[in-house]
């Protein structure tokens, strides 16, 4: 191999690695929202916004380097593949850190009205399914695992079933105008969670393609669902 | 049926076979594309679709090319009248350096045996030259000598040589591969222009331009045919490993 497809390579490999970074960076930013937003920790839930900027400078060095290579080297075949792979994926990452955004700015709106610890435990059950969903896109994407990617719909049925749960949950609350407030932003954190678990299948889609070169969607939600 | 179809093709050179078992069709109004290192046998192969490997002293060839379904290796088969139906462009141009342009562009047409007429010669010319994208540039100079052209002007003029015996399948042995980036892509260009009236089987060193000029895609490697496939497959998802660590420049 020439010396500057090696580089080429190289900055390829090194992309990737940033990919799985801040694949992490952004699961432990749903993780610690979740956490504040359960725990009540509001400092915690301050912190998770402010960190944001790390997730979302990535993205943008990720997709200024992602474009250069295109434009430099013309990447083909499996390459080709990798970096498509790495424009979706690092866009899902940053849509799920500003879903932890959400979930963090949520508790901060509502922090002072009273709630419901049944909800709160159901939103503590999503925020760690879905994380779990996010490190296991990771770890698929990493090992090339269209095994563990295939794993990622069947994950997200539980989390959509919660959502579906906080939604009855929120609406018992009716009868105290302060608490059916809370209960309202908590449907909105339930609605960001559910969304990190569409990202997570989403970037399972894009490792599928990777390994296979044949582009899939695992969910079809362009039909009526029965509740 | 497929305008060429080879058929367990072998070649040699001498004792030493460099082309084993090949199988690949080319369809009418398409471009086909061949790839791979060098001296993987692509331009062995493309000389062998107009029977041109034949004439270096001590190469042979057996298996089957045909051309609309009849074998142009058949006993009863003339090859210049199959090199006429199957035009050839090198890699080099190569126009007669003292013709003029247009005695250049209808050289072919004046050393057959057709009897054309000097008006036929002269419309025939201009019309392989239009052919060619190269009238325009050319029109009020046909009497210059050929050798004045740029060289991708002169790769034109070959190209319009090859057209004006109205071939029906154009092979293209890296016609791009001396000129600049501007000439390369008009020679492209030309390619898509051309393909919907002439079958092309083109030769690169190019992989890009393989990529933007074919449908179809054939890899190549130590004289066997790897993968052969929709040039998009083999340009994002190709079958087999080898290709891929060709295409993306893990070798070769």
């Amino acid at each position: 191999m020439t010396e500057s497809r090696q580089r080429f390579h190289d900055e390829l490999s090194s992309l990737e690695h940033e990919v799985l970074e801040m694949g992490e960076l952004a699961a432990n930013a749903v993780a610690r929202s979740v956490h504040a937003l359960v725990a009540h920790d509001s400092a915690e839930a301050e912190a998770v916004v402010r960190d944001d900027d790390a997730v979302d400078g990535r993205y943008l060095d990720i997709e200024q380097r992602t474009f250069q290579t295109l434009a430099l080297q013309t990447p083909v075949a499996a390459d080709l593949r990798l970096v498509s792979a790495i424009i979706h994926s690092s866009l899902h990452l940053e849509r799920i850190g500003d879903q932890a955004v959400n979930v963090a700015k949520l508790h901060l709106l509502s922090k002072d009205l009273p709630g419901s610890d049944t909800l709160r435990r159901q939103l503590g059950e999503m925020g760690d399914l879905v994380v779990s969903m996010v490190r296991t896109a990771m770890e698929a994407f990493a090992t090339r695992n269209l095994q563990l990617c295939q794993t990622l719909p069947v994950m997200d049925d539980p989390v959509d079933r919660l959502n579906r749960a906080t939604h009855l949950e929120a609406l018992k609350l009716a009868d105290d105008p302060s608490a059916l407030d809370w209960g309202m932003h908590m449907n909105l954190a339930a609605r960001a969670l559910e969304r990190v678990g569409d990202n997570a299948v989403d970037i399972a889609e894009q490792v599928s393609f990777l390994v296979t070169g044949e582009f899939r969607e695992f969910t079809d939600a362009s039909h009526v669902v029965q509740t | 049926m497929s305008k060429m179809e080879v058929v367990d093709l072998n070649a040699w050179f001498g004792t030493n076979q460099v082309l084993h078992g090949i199988n690949v069709t080319a369809e009418q109004g398409s471009v086909t594309a061949i790839i791979g290192p060098s001296g993987c046998g692509k331009s062995t192969l493309i000389r062998c679709f107009n029977r041109m490997h034949e004439e270096i002293r001590g190469a042979r060839v057996d298996g089957k090319v045909l051309f609309d379904g009849v074998d142009i290796y058949g006993d009863d088969i003339d090859p210049a009248a199959v090199r006429r139906r199957i035009g050839m462009v090198f890699q080099r141009a190569n126009p007669f350096p003292t013709m003029s342009i247009l005695n250049n562009a209808v050289a072919g047409l004046r050393l057959s045996d057709e009897k054309v007429s000097k008006s036929e010669l002269h419309e025939r010319g201009e019309a392989a030259l239009r052919a060619a994208g190269l009238w325009d540039e050319v029109k009020d100079r046909l009497d210059q000598p050929g050798a004045r052209l740029s060289g991708g002007q002169q790769q034109r003029l070959c190209i319009a040589r090859a057209l004006a015996v109205e071939p029906e399948v154009l092979l293209l042995d890296e016609p791009a591969s001396a000129l600049d980036p501007v000439s390369t892509l008009r020679i492209e260009e030309l390619v898509g222009e051309l393909k919907d009236r002439y079958t092309i089987v083109i030769v690169t060193h190019n992989m890009q331009q393989a990529a933007r000029v074919s449908d179809w895609t054939l890899f190549m490697l130590f004289g066997e045919v790897v993968e052969f496939g929709p040039t998009t497959k083999i340009f994002t998802s190709p079958d087999d490993q080898r290709t891929d660590d060709y295409v993306t420049g893990r070798f070769g």
